[in-house]
């Protein structure tokens, strides 16, 4: 389980000693259990057992952003996500710490290199009180890759299941998947996506099912006022869960309520008002107004985001790798994460965070020498050479910081503020020298930040760089199963990365929570999930 | 266009009112008075800014981030009002603010005025065909909600100072237009415009002789009330992110920029905030006692 | 002659309508910015046939006089397309909301007429006098606050230190409302469910109050100059010398008379108070259609932006419409046109 990191935070006092001990305890118990659990008899059998579960109990969820949908295939917003991860499971999960275990699949194994077998769990129920079989699975990843499948309209997390080709049901519970080419990654990637019945929304079509879904997870879905909040009440005929996130059987909780709340001191409000017992994305200034609370706490954990200043090697002054040096020499970003960030962000040497697979230890940032940076400026002939450091609204601050910091070893540097929708169609256009951003990477693999992000001519590749090698390596590293190579392979993109310096890396903020204190065995997890199975209150 | 302006002014225009009268029932109004006074002293603040302010608006420094106003904890006199959260004094960016605040009111209610004033005229001396084109474009432009409005302007133009103005005066002339518009056509039926023309004298004389300063009251009301209205709108386009860049400081946009610190750092917005209540309040003030003043139909 | 004066009005907002569509049409798709490209997001990985196919679905490939017939065709037939972002027909998206945004106008309107009214009408009444001035005073006050300013101030006293009233949310959950209009209030007592009007009533209080302060001013200043006017006309002289008292005089004979151009400003400010929506339901989290146009420009969600200002445009345009056919009617001497 992450620790809550950060210098604010030393120990765990938000929790009192009876459930620090009694969750010690179930992983303890757990970890005995972990060899017979995987029969799924006696899986059925833990389920039932030993549960306390408390009547009437529930707990409010504050969220960042909006619900725009119920439905799993037809979204890309992350909290869309941690709310539909309730009341569907996937056929592969993860824990909190981010390692990828059988959820509604038993087990699965690589035939050849473009095929894979699922076995896919028995006994497990909908809602609705239907058996989940391989033909909900087919359906399920179907309606992703296929398009227009879903009431003419294509899943736009198709391009997560990259070369996903074919999905077969092959028995009552097995199902066999085909890659156009070799696909490592399948099971993290197929942690984005649930499983739905096919019965079900054959039965009322798309529109009624992103309304008012069914699902065979933990939560059966209650009402939804959209904009307002989405209700979700304990499903008591839960198979019992990830056997590798214990404890199993049904919820504890009975009530589960998820409200958007995206004005930030409003959700605040909320959360010291009583009103959400969770809160997501409190912003690190606020931390000590909800410390000073005594019933209220702060939770963190590493996120899965980079924040890095892009320099656009195509157009002057960066397209001279001595500018972008002393850009990288010029700026401190530790005294930053301190003060602007209070602490609650790290330092990181390249575009990968540090839980990232294949996260290279031995690169290092380079060192803050503002004579070096004015220096290599000179060589270059652009020693006070004007630029604008593009941000969007969210991040202006840092971005100030950081213009302060490069103003004073050479550069002259002035902020420019933007809305995401505006900066975006410039930054793809190639259009701006410097510009503040960020890129997520909740599966914590390379793929999804290095090739967007660097590969020649990709979404995300917004400071026009391009190396042949660097191409070459990304598509071989994705065309081995070989972990070990896979891992050398980026390596050697982050090493050349950080000897060609297209950016200036980087930052990795920490996700913090807002917490009630009679919310028990929750903790926050770096993807952003919100998993309620296991929180119960006091 | 709408038959309400119309039927305000059903009545001939009168005589416009004399100078003397004007200043004699306006210090009658004492609430009009203070208002004006504020005004002069608003006015006052941004012209000597430089000489006031005590320290740079711009400069910030990390390690008095949010610096609580100095009877606060954490407070000292340095910086009464605080700091806010680039550690910038927050009385020097009130003081250096009223500059911009007081700037985007004039700029924008002068330009509005003066478009507004001209199409106006055209519209409601002229009429017929060109009315009728005025007519629907000022109709459509009301009907668009203005946030929108402005928010796809922004959008197409980019964030920044000049084209938040743009995007008030493209939505503000409207108003304006519409007013002189009435009043042009209640102006022109009167009796010794009729004369006037009968007479022969050129359109051009008639309109800046005789309906112009029947005109002129009621325009100089309503800018004023635009004046209000304009500075509140600048805060309601920074919280929608379309506002002056950093770090010039803007009222508006220094109550938008505390925002997410109200629980913490209350003063950030909070002061400004006052000081935009102050100005808008006074604006208003001085407008009411404008209006009561200058309208015949209202003097005792 | 009636009958074609109303027509006539009728006639003239059609090409008002077809002028916003074409503005909002333009204006989006004008401006830089790709749908697919903003809902996608800023994390993961797309390839470009991806993006294209989606852009295809969208209808962004085609020619943009093409879309913008077809979209004008559709919207007379109700059809206003699917959320970009929703995935769901843009019809049903805003339906869900609308009742919201309804509620809450109508609410603060209530409440703005039943402070402005009286306090307008003393004001004319005993012009320059202690209420006339502190009544100014207060309305205006009201109108000089940032709204979103005051929202969050009004949320941190009254829910954060007194506890008083809800943070967010229209409605609590467990008051067992039953879904009959969408309007909370009226639903609630409708199916008589007294815990369910209560829960409503405190839910809307902070949002409507942040939202009538603004129309306060604007309402009070109207009714006092229309009292004002009035209470100078001949026939009030007439209703004085006949001995009348001053009540009858004031409330019978002046109001009704005053309420003719009130009630048309009203209907026009009511118009224009669906535009400052957007913030209060922004800072209150209240699940309306000014949030949703928010997210719907920032994230270039065509449908849904062009059938909001297209639903905002026929709102304004309708009580403009409206206000004027009630003063024609009741006013027979502006028959001139």
């Amino acid at each position: 389980m992450p620790k809550r990191v950060g210098s604010k935070c030393e120990s765990d006092h938000s929790l009192p000693p009876q459930s620090r001990i009694s969750r010690r305890e179930f992983l303890s118990g757990a970890a005995g259990l972990a060899a017979l659990l995987t029969l799924p008899s006696a899986a059925s059998l833990v389920a039932g057992c030993g549960r306390r579960v408390g009547s009437g109990s529930g707990i409010t969820i504050g969220l960042d952003r909006p619900i725009t949908t119920l439905d799993p295939a037809m979204h890309r917003s992350r909290t869309v996500q941690a709310v539909v991860r309730n009341i569907f499971d996937g056929l592969v999960a993860r824990t909190n710490d981010m390692k990828v275990v059988p959820e509604l699949a038993e087990s699965w194994e690589v035939v050849d290199d473009n095929t894979w077998r699922f076995i896919i769990r028995s006994r497990v129920k909908f809602h609705d009180g239907s058996s989940l079989s391989a033909e909900d699975v087919k359906f399920s990843l179907d309606r992703i890759i296929t398009p227009a499948a879903v009431g003419g309209q294509s899943s736009p997390r198709k391009g997560l299941l990259g070369p996903v080709s074919e999905v077969e049901a092959t028995g009552e519970h097995e199902v066999v998947i085909r890659t156009s080419e070799p696909f490592p990654i399948l099971p993290d990637m197929l942690t984005f996506q649930e499983i739905v019945p096919a019965a079900y929304v054959r039965e009322v079509g798309d529109q009624e099912f992103a309304r008012s879904p069914v699902g065979s997870g933990p939560f059966r879905f209650v009402e939804w006022r959209q904009g307002e909040r989405i209700v979700l009440e304990r499903f008591p005929d839960y198979f019992g869960g990830c056997p590798g996130i214990p404890p199993l059987g049904p919820a504890h909780l009975a009530r589960v309520t998820f409200k958007p709340i995206p004005e930030v001191a409003t959700r605040i409000a909320s959360l010291l008002s009583g009103e959400a017992d969770i809160i997501q994305e409190v912003p690190s200034h606020s931390v000590r107004s909800i410390e000073k609370q005594a019933r209220m706490d702060v939770a963190a954990c590493p996120g899965t985001r980079t924040h890095y200043i892009g320099l656009n090697c195509t157009i002057p002054p960066f397209n001279d790798i001595r500018v972008r040096l002393a850009a990288n020499h010029a700026v401190d970003l530790r005294p930053i994460c301190d003060r602007v960030l209070g602490g609650y962000a790290k330092v990181i040497p390249g575009p990968l965070v540090p839980e990232a697979f294949s996260y290279h230890e031995g690169l290092a940032n380079y060192e803050f020498d503002r004579s070096k940076a004015k220096s290599l400026l000179r060589r270059a002939g652009q020693l006070n050479v004007r630029v604008e450091l593009d941000t969007e609204s969210s991040d202006k601050e840092l971005a100030e910081a950081l213009a302060a910091q490069l103003s004073k070893a050479g550069f002259d540097v002035r902020v420019r503020v933007w809305k995401w929708d505006l900066l975006q169609p410039l930054l793809a256009g190639l259009k701006r020298c410097m510009f503040l951003t960020h890129w997520g990477n909740a599966s914590l693999d390379p793929t999804d930040i290095l090739v967007p992000l660097f590969r020649t001519g990709e979404r995300g590749n917004f400071t026009g760089y391009s190396s042949k090698k660097v191409d070459a390596l990304l598509i071989s590293a994705n065309t081995t199963f070989d972990p070990d190579a896979r891992r050398d392979r980026f390596r050697q993109v982050q090493e050349i990365l950080h000897a060609e310096v297209p950016a200036i890396f980087g930052i990795a903020k920490q996700e913090i929570y807002g917490v009630n204190s009679r919310v028990r065995n929750w903790s926050p997890r770096p993807d952003g999930m919100l998993p309620m199975h296991d929180v119960s209150v006091s | 266009m709408s038959t309400v302006e119309l039927g305000l002014r059903t009545e001939a225009a009168r005589r416009p009112t004399g100078l003397r009268e004007f200043a004699r029932s306006f210090c009658r109004n004492r609430l009009a008075v203070i208002g004006a006074v504020l005004i002069l002293f608003f006015i006052g603040m941004a012209l000597a800014a430089p000489w006031i302010a005590p320290h740079s608006p711009t400069e910030t420094n990390l390690d008095r981030r949010l610096q609580a106003p100095f009877w606060a904890p954490g407070g000292s006199y340095d910086h009464p009002l605080g700091c806010d959260h680039l550690g910038r004094d927050l009385i020097s960016r009130i003081v250096y603010g009223s500059r911009v605040s007081i700037l985007i009111a004039v700029v924008v209610v002068s330009l509005t005025m003066l478009i507004g004033l001209v199409t106006g005229l055209l519209a409601g001396y002229f009429g017929g065909l060109l009315d009728a084109f005025i007519s629907r474009i000022v109709d459509v432009l009301l009907a668009f909600p203005f946030l929108i409005f402005a928010l796809a302007v922004t959008a197409a133009l980019g964030p920044g100072l000049v084209n938040m103005i743009l995007a008030l005066v493209f939505k503000g002339w409207v108003e304006f237009c519409r007013v002189v518009r009435a009043e042009t056509m209640s102006a022109k039926a009167s009796d010794y415009v009729l004369a006037a023309r009968s007479v022969g004298l050129s359109n051009v004389r008639i309109l800046v002789g005789e309906i112009l300063p029947n005109v002129v009251p009621s325009l100089i009301v309503l800018g004023t009330f635009n004046m209000a209205v304009v500075i509140i709108a600048e805060s309601s386009l920074s919280f929608l992110g379309l506002g002056v860049q950093p770090p010039t400081p803007a009222w508006g946009s220094m109550v938008n920029d505390g925002r997410p610190y109200m629980l913490n750092a209350w003063w950030i917005s909070t002061f400004p905030g006052v000081a935009v209540a102050a100005l808008v309040l006074s604006i208003n003030l001085m407008g009411e006692g404008l209006r009561d003043a200058l309208d015949p139909r209202l003097r005792d | 002659m009636r009958l074609s004066f109303v027509s006539y009005r009728l006639v003239q907002l059609l090409p008002v309508l077809f002028g916003v569509a074409l503005l909002v049409f333009l204006m989006m798709h004008i401006t830089p910015g790709d749908p697919v490209e903003l809902m996608l997001g800023q994390a993961g990985h797309a390839t470009e046939e991806e993006i294209q196919a989606l852009r295809h679905e969208y209808g962004l490939d085609r020619p943009l006089h093409v879309q913008f017939v077809s979209f004008m065709g559709n919207a007379m037939r109700g059809d206003f397309g699917t959320s970009f972002v929703h995935k769901q027909p843009v019809s049903a998206v805003i339906a869900a909301r609308l009742p919201a945004t309804v509620e809450l106008t109508a609410f603060a309107l209530l409440l703005a007429v039943a402070i402005a009214l009286p306090l307008g009408i003393i004001s004319a009444v005993r012009q320059y006098s202690f209420v006339d001035k502190a009544g100014t005073l207060g309305a205006l006050v009201g109108i000089s606050m940032p709204g979103f300013w005051l929202g969050i101030v009004l949320i941190i006293i009254f829910a954060v230190k007194l506890h008083w009233l809800p943070v967010s949310g229209r409605v609590e959950y467990g008051v067992g409302l039953d879904h009959v209009t969408g309007f909370y209030i009226l639903d609630s007592i409708l199916t008589r469910n007294g815990a369910a009007f209560w829960s409503a009533l405190r839910h809307l209080a902070l949002p409507a109050i942040t939202l009538c302060a603004a129309m306060c001013a604007v309402s009070m200043r109207m009714v006092r100059s229309s009292m004002l006017e009035v209470i100078r006309q001949d026939y009030i002289l007439y209703a004085r010398a006949k001995g009348l008292p001053e009540s009858v005089v004031v409330l019978k004979h002046a109001l009704k008379n005053a309420m003719l151009p009130t009630i048309t400003i009203l209907a026009v400010q009511t118009g224009l108070l669906l535009s400052g929506n957007m913030i209060i339901e922004t800072v209150f989290s209240w699940p309306g259609v000014g949030r949703l146009a928010v997210g719907a420009i920032e994230a270039r969600n065509y449908p849904l932006i062009q059938a909001i200002v297209l639903l905002y445009a026929l709102v304004y345009t309708g009580l403009n419409f409206g206000a004027d056919v009630l003063y024609f009617v009741l006013n027979p001497r502006v028959r001139t046109r």
